[in-house]
């Protein structure tokens, strides 16, 4: 038999070697002095690479890391944490934006046809959120008529294209912004 | 996943933030050994290791344990030293060819028992000395094989590579950490050569 190969020798360190053949190499390492010399050396050498020491960090890193770690979770709970918790809410938003646009445009409705009134000096905080509240309430019954009207004016295409936009949107928000957030982070 | 990196991630998950200084001073020291492997450079390691933990810090939730912590880990730890090292254009050119003949080995000199060597701290010196100087190419795979004590398939999924070229490359670093080994061996041995008969020539 012709001499071991560092390949051999190294796999059969390493212990992948199957067992018939591990029995050959090892018998012909009884018999030849030059293998068993290659083995010895690579032997010692697998056992100082076993031993060899590690690099340390220098004192004060994980300090570094966390303080870095925790000033990125404050970073992110501005703009970001919105984007990622509400992303599809304001897609819906944008959507429904849209949509009025769009209706006011072409039917000529307007959603702001009462106006909600200034402060006024004698208002409480609580009688202007009052207004505020009823006001937007008033905007929804009236949305809400004009939708039926609307549908009932056999506009319903141009409803299903206002809905696709929302949809649209949503999916945009979905696949692209949210995929650019995890991306950017 | 090893149960403890297991149960640290729950922790972190759940809320409590603080045990990732835990998962921090577990891998520390492994990690900052691959990244030195890797740059060569402590000041770059550092920064390197620093990114790396902060992106796992930020993307831990994503984590979905198809591989093991370590794998995911040092995946990320790879990519951000590859990056450092792209982008400072240091890489040493080396050639990869696998189907390369297995170069003519230099025998250890006669004098030269491994055994007794190993026992002592200047081999294990001149060990730890080649293992640093190894190309950054190889040292990666050495590294991982050795220190992090992944298996090829790990390592494939570490460093993207092939496995071909996992094996080929952790056989050259090999092949070439016994030739640096032996030439500085056979050095030591022919200065204690020159020494015996220096002293000789005196007697």
């Amino acid at each position: 038999m012709s001499h071991l190969t560092s390949k051999q020798v190294m796999q059969l360190l390493d212990g992948m070697i199957e067992a018939g053949e591990q029995v050959r190499l090892n018998a012909h390492l009884t018999l030849c002095g030059r293998c068993r010399q290659e083995f010895a050396l690579q032997q010692a050498l697998y056992r100082a690479t076993k031993q060899q020491s590690l690099v340390k960090t220098s004192a004060g890193f994980t300090a570094r890391v966390l303080a870095q770690t925790a000033l990125r979770e404050k970073e992110q709970s501005a703009v970001l944490k919105v984007l990622t918790r509400y992303g599809h809410l304001l897609a819906i938003v944008f959507g429904l934006g849209i949509l009025s646009f769009a209706l006011s445009t072409i039917s000529g409705w307007s959603l702001t046809t009462k106006k909600l009134d200034a402060l006024r000096p004698s208002d409480t905080l609580l009688d202007y959120s009052a207004r505020v509240t009823a006001w937007l309430g008033q905007q929804f019954h009236q949305m809400a008529q004009k939708l039926t009207e609307f549908a009932g004016e056999q506009n319903l295409k141009l409803f299903f294209i206002a809905i696709f936009i929302i949809l649209a949107l949503t999916l945009f928000d979905r696949l692209v912004v949210q995929q650019f957030i995890k991306t950017r982070s | 996943m090893s149960n403890h990196d297991d149960e640290i991630i729950r922790r972190i998950l759940a809320g409590e933030t603080r045990a990732f200084a835990e998962l921090l001073e577990l891998h520390n020291d492994k990690a900052m050994t691959l990244a030195m492997r890797m740059l060569k450079n402590r000041e770059d390691a550092e920064e390197a290791l620093q990114d790396a933990f902060v992106r796992v810090f930020k993307t831990l939730d994503r984590f979905e344990r198809k591989s093991s912590f370590a794998t995911w880990f040092y995946r990320i730890v790879h990519n951000v030293c590859a990056t450092a090292l792209s982008k400072r254009d240091q890489q040493v050119q080396i050639s990869l060819n696998g189907d390369r003949a297995e170069p003519q080995l230099d025998l250890p000199p006669d004098e030269w028992n491994p055994q007794v060597e190993l026992e002592s701290s200047e081999f294990q010196q001149v060990v730890q000395q080649e293992i640093e100087n190894l190309p950054s190419t190889y040292g990666v795979v050495f590294t991982l094989f050795f220190v992090q004590e992944l298996g090829y398939d790990e390592i494939v999924k570490v460093t993207g590579l092939p496995l071909g070229t996992v094996k080929n490359r952790l056989f050259r670093a090999r092949m070439l950490l016994r030739e640096a080994v032996l030439k500085n061996m056979r050095g030591s041995v022919g200065e204690r050569k020159s020494g015996r008969l220096r002293q000789e020539t005196i007697e």
